[in-house]
Parts: structure tokens; C-alpha cells; sequence
């Protein structure tokens, strides 16, 4: 409401109260006094006296008692009479408080009125530098506009749309960086493919000559590079595993029965790991491939069987459901993952076990799945009573 | 012009006339006399007759205390002047049917006996001697004093006030029904903030203040005579 349009509002809302103020005094207020002090009353008071008087000369054995009462009327004749006196500077009085607690209530509504005008603008033109902004691009945005009413509610909206358009970039982003290291890795295969195949024909040809040649140091040399190829064939294996990661079958599922099966069929999959599988209490549906979930919780597992070590530790396999959709909590007990690791921790080739063991791909491949799921794959926390990866996933559709 | 106009407009300009006559010719005839004791004391000795005038003799039998206020300016040839007042309280006892007067003057207070009627009130106003101010300052042989004076008529006392303020505080003050009321316990005044309405009681009942009904105002050129 503009300025001009409250200064009207509350220009009519003054007139009505002084108009009903004045009515009311005229006709309520006032009146009260006017018969406190009718001249009927006095009259009747000064009748009362002179009986008075008169019972006492008829009776004067109670002429104490009539005196006692007469004194009483007396007094109050009198106060009626000094109040009739000063009935219009009391009047003037009544109105004057009235009037003041009138201007006092007017000047009060009409400061928080105020009050609220300003601080509505206030978040009005925060809000509008928020939209500014989401359209210019910017994302996770904090909108500083708290409440209930609808620019609260608008605010709101504007701040989850551009957290959600902040984590959409992520996923994006991370999708065509994944993108570029499969398409990297499916060169590299296809490129190293060839020639290891030809090496190796090569390599078992040399193994039948090679007693011919009467070289039996040729025979141990033969074997060590067989098994270099073999370490090669394997590295192109992940790689064209990392390259071919396929799209996922989505059905749907209940998460807690998922996580209860993984714990029973995996319970014992790694001998130094204690693995307990948390269902939450009610039923989850998500909408998931099935296997490429349990692919993703072999890798975390994975990991973490490599890093406890003959150490052992315990994991929990925790599923349940938030306020931004269902989860899965996989926590463990383990020394946790090295800080200098943290920053690149699911980019391909990016490994945190000692000596540069595993491809590194465990991870990458492991959040590919997820983000192709519409989820995502997240570390919570890492230190040195262990690590916590979330996964992220989508509501099913037609779910609230 | 219709005659029955003219004679109406005839007859309100006479009325008109006859008033002011009135008035005037009253306060022509009447004024103040002084007189200058020997302590140099200035005393008024016959204050003109307002008892019986219509705006104040129905006061005089109100049963409250009416109060005359003199108040006296005079002035010297050379411009000197000294200030003065005096009171008359008048209150008739309804019970007796008397009147009860008390004067107060410079450095004096007098209790009169009382009075059994209107008509003797009148002689003793006539005769009352009311001593006003010393006249040190003033210079008693450099020609007449200018002096004016003011007479008040206050239609309660003090007291009278203390007292229908106290009993209208506690008339307007909102209490709580009681079936019982405990022999002997007054109710809490509420003007002392006995309740949540005393501020606006105090207001209300402070509004309840003597105020003059009616001044009479004289300027007299008295003449003082030295060595009196």
C-alpha cells in the first residue's frame, strides 16, 4: 500500500474514531455527571434535610440520630453542589484524557502501521535483489527473510530454487568431467588393446623358442614380463569398466529391504569388516538399479576393508529419509581418508591407498552411478575415528 | 418597515439600556470606603452590597463556605504602591439556620457570632472593618492614593474541595463487587493508585478547584489624612 493510500486509510480511520468518540462522550459519558448533579436530586436532597430536621423536633429523644443524618446528606448535598460547580472543567478533563488516549492509541497503530510498511519494503526490495540475482545466475543464495507470510514463503522458494540450481551445476559439472575421463579411458583401452594383444603373441611365441635357443634364463624372463601384461590387461580392463559404466535399469524399490539384503548377502564378504545394516521404520520407496546400488556399497566396502587392514573395523549401513529425500549413511570406524586426497576424492585415478595400490576408480565409478541415478554421492565427514559417505537419492515420482 | 418589527427592536434596546443602567448606576453608587489607622494600616470599612445580588445571595445558603476575596492595589501620587488582600467566609449552618462568618485580615483572623438572618448578615457586612495592608511605603502627602479593588466570590473553601475531590475519587473508583464490607474498613482511596484507574482519577478529580463566580472590580481615589 503506498503512502498516499495509508494516509487516506488512516485520515478516514481518525475521523470515525473521533466521530464515535464524540458521540459516545456526548451521549454516555457525559450524561452520568448531568444526573449526579440534576437539579431534582438537589432538590430532593435539601426536602431530606428539612425532614430530618423536622423528626427531630417531633422526636427529640433521636435527635442525635437525626442530626448524624442530617451531617450525612448535608455532606453529600455539599459535595454534589461543589461538583456542580466544576461539572465543566471536569467534563473538559474527562475529554481531554479520552481524547488523549485516543490520539495516544491512533499515534500507535499508526506507528506500527508504519513500522510494518518499512520493514515490508525492506524485505520486499531484499527479495528483489534475490530474484536479481538467481536470474544473473547466482546461486545459493541466502535471501535474509524469515516468516510465515507470503514474501517469507517467496524468499523461501528463491533460496531452495537456487540451492537446487547450485547443486544441478555441481552434478552437471562433475557429470562432463566424469564424461571426459570415460571417454579418455575408452581411448586408452581401445589404444593399449592392440598392442598388448600383439605383445602377448609375441610373448608366447618367444616362451615356445625360447628352450629351443637352450636359454633358460629366456623362460624366467619370458614369465615376468608375462605378468607385466597381465598387470597391463587388467589396468585396461578397469579401464574400459570405467569407460562402459551403463545407464542404470530403474525400478522401484524399498530402500530398507535393500540395505537388509546387502548386510545378509555381504555380512561376511569381508573377513576384517563387521558390516550392520540399519533399515529405517518405515518402508522407503526410491526408484533405483538395484545392482549398481549394491556395486556402489561393494566400493565404499571395498575401501574401507583396504584401509582398516587386519586392523578389521565395523561399518553402518544406515537408510532412512530427509527432508531433500531418501538416503543411505555409510559410516565406519577406520583411520579415515588423508586430508591431501580430500579435495579430489572422486575424480578418476585419484587413490588414497598406501604405496599408490587400486586405479582409483572405485569412487568416480561409484558416483557416477549415483549421479546418473539423479543423486548424488557425498562425504560427510573424515577424521580419525573413521568416515561417512551419504548417498544421496531421488524421490520416486508421485512420491510426496 | 413592519411596526411589530420596530416595536420589538424597540423594546430589546430598552431592555438593553435598562440593564446596563442598572449595572452601572450599582456600581456607581457603591464603592469601597477606606480608612488608615493609626499603625498606618489600611482598612476597608464599607464594602458596597453584593450579598443580595442574584448571582450571589442563592449561594450564601448552599451550606458550603462562600468565600469573599479582597484584593487591593494602591497606589501613591509618585507611583509607589503596596499590594493587599483580605477574606470573608460566609457559611450558613443548615442545621441552626445561622450564618457563620470569619474575616481575615492583615495579620488577623475573626470568628463573628453568629447571625439569625439575611437581613442582620447585611448590617454586619456594613459594618465590617477589614484591614488590608500596611502603607508604609506610600507617601501620605504628595495628594490622593489610587486604589483598586477587586472583590471575589468563591463558592466553596479549601476543605470543601479536599473534600468532594476525596469522595468523588472513591465515588468513580471501580471496585471490585464485595458482598461483605468489614465494619469500620474504609475502601482504598483510589487517587493514591488503590486501583488501576488512579492516575486518571487524580485527573478527573483534580479538575474539581475553586473558581471565582463573579469579581466586582472598583478604583477609588482616597484621600489620606496625616497624622491619622
Amino acid at each position: 500500500m503506498s503512502w498516499r493510500a495509508s494516509l487516506a486509510t488512516f485520515a478516514v480511520l481518525g475521523a470515525t474514531a473521533l466521530f464515535l468518540f464524540h458521540l459516545f462522550q456526548r451521549e454516555i459519558s457525559g450524561s452520568w455527571l448531568a444526573f449526579g448533579v440534576h437539579p431534582q436530586v438537589l432538590a430532593e436532597l435539601e426536602s431530606s434535610l428539612a425532614d430530618q430536621k423536622r423528626l427531630a423536633r417531633s422526636e427529640p429523644n433521636r435527635k442525635a440520630e437525626y442530626r448524624q443524618r442530617f451531617g450525612r446528606i448535608e455532606a453529600l448535598l455539599g459535595h454534589l453542589r461543589v461538583l456542580s460547580f466544576s461539572r465543566g472543567e471536569i467534563a473538559r478533563r474527562y475529554e481531554l484524557a479520552l481524547s488523549g488516549l485516543l490520539v495516544a492509541v491512533l499515534a500507535a497503530v499508526a506507528g506500527a502501521h508504519a513500522w510494518r510498511q518499512a520493514r515490508e519494503g525492506r524485505r520486499l526490495e531484499r527479495l528483489r535483489s534475490a530474484l536479481g540475482d538467481l536470474a544473473a545466475g547466482r546461486t545459493d543464495l541466502e535471501v535474509g527473510v524469515a516468516g510465515r507470510d507470503p514474501i517469507g514463503r517467496v524468499a523461501g522458494m528463491v533460496e531452495e530454487a537456487s540451492r537446487t540450481m547450485a547443486k544441478d551445476r555441481r552434478r552437471i559439472a562433475s557429470l562432463e568431467n566424469l564424461s571426459a575421463w570415460q571417454e579418455a579411458a575408452r581411448r586408452h583401452a581401445h589404444e593399449m588393446r592392440t598392442p598388448l594383444t600383439a605383445a602377448r603373441l609375441e610373448l608366447d611365441q618367444l616362451g615356445r623358442l625360447g628352450p629351443l635357443l637352450g636359454a633358460p634364463e629366456a623362460t624366467h624372463l619370458v614369465a615376468s614380463v608375462e605378468q607385466e601384461i597381465d598387470r597391463l590387461e587388467r589396468f585396461t580392463q578397469s579401464f574400459a569398466t570405467f569407460a562402459r559404466v551403463p545407464r542404470p535399469v530403474l525400478r522401484r524399490e524399498d530402500l530398507g529391504a535393500l540395505v537388509a539384503d546387502f548386510g545378509e548377502l555381504f555380512g561376511s564378504a569381508w573377513p576384517n569388516l563387521t558390516l550392520c545394516a540399519e533399515r529405517p521404520v518405515k518402508p522407503v520407496a526410491v526408484t533405483v538399479d538395484r545392482e549398481m546400488i549394491r556395486q556402489v556399497w561393494v566400493n565404499l566396502l571395498e575401501n574401507t576393508a583396504q584401509a582398516c587392514g587386519e586392523h578389521g573395523g565395523k561399518v553402518v549401513l544406515a537408510a532412512g529419509e530427509g527432508p531433500t529425500g531418501p538416503f543411505v549413511e555409510v559410516a565406519d570406524d577406520g583411520p579415515g581418508i588423508a586430508p591431501e586426497v580430500l579435495p579430489r576424492l572422486f575424480e578418476p585415478y585419484v587413490s588414497g591407498r598406501p604405496g599408490g595400490g587400486g586405479m582409483g576408480l572405485g569412487l568416480a565409478i561409484s558416483r557416477k552411478i549415483l549421479l546418473d541415478h539423479g543423486g548424488d554421492l557425498e562425504l560427510i565427514e573424515s577424521g580419525p575415528r573413521g568416515a561417512r559417505f551419504r548417498l544421496s537419492l531421488p524421490r520416486p515420482e508421485g512420491a510426496g | 418597515m413592519n411596526p411589530r418589527a420596530v416595536r420589538l427592536a424597540a423594546k430589546v434596546v430598552f431592555a438593553i439600556c435598562m440593564a446596563t443602567a442598572e449595572t452601572w448606576v450599582a456600581n456607581a453608587a457603591a464603592v469601597p470606603a477606606f480608612e488608615l489607622d493609626r499603625g498606618g494600616v489600611l482598612n476597608v470599612v464599607a464594602l458596597p452590597e453584593v450579598l443580595s445580588r442574584r448571582e450571589v445571595r442563592p449561594h450564601l445558603i448552599s451550606g458550603l463556605t462562600t468565600s469573599f476575596l479582597v484584593e487591593v492595589e494602591a497606589r501613591d501620587a509618585r507611583g509607589q504602591d503596596v499590594h493587599g488582600m483580605g477574606r470573608i467566609d460566609v457559611r450558613y449552618e443548615l442545621w441552626d439556620e445561622v450564618y457563620l462568618v470569619r474575616v481575615f485580615g492583615a495579620g488577623s483572623a475573626q470568628r463573628l457570632p453568629p447571625v439569625r438572618s439575611f437581613e442582620e448578615l447585611q448590617m454586619v457586612w456594613q459594618r465590617l472593618r477589614l484591614p488590608i495592608t500596611a502603607t508604609g511605603p506610600l507617601d501620605r502627602r504628595g495628594g490622593p492614593w489610587k486604589i483598586e479593588v477587586t472583590l471575589s466570590v468563591v463558592p466553596f473553601s479549601q476543605s470543601e474541595q479536599r473534600d468532594a475531590q476525596r469522595w468523588f475519587n472513591d465515588s468513580i473508583a471501580v471496585r471490585p463487587p464485595t458482598s461483605v464490607e468489614t465494619p469500620g474498613v474504609r475502601p482504598r482511596d483510589s487517587a493514591t493508585g488503590g486501583d488501576d484507574n488512579g492516575v486518571l482519577d487524580l485527573f478527573l478529580g483534580s479538575s474539581i478547584q475553586r473558581r471565582s463566580l463573579v469579581h466586582y472590580d472598583w478604583t477609588v481615589e482616597f484621600r489620606p489624612e496625616p497624622g491619622r
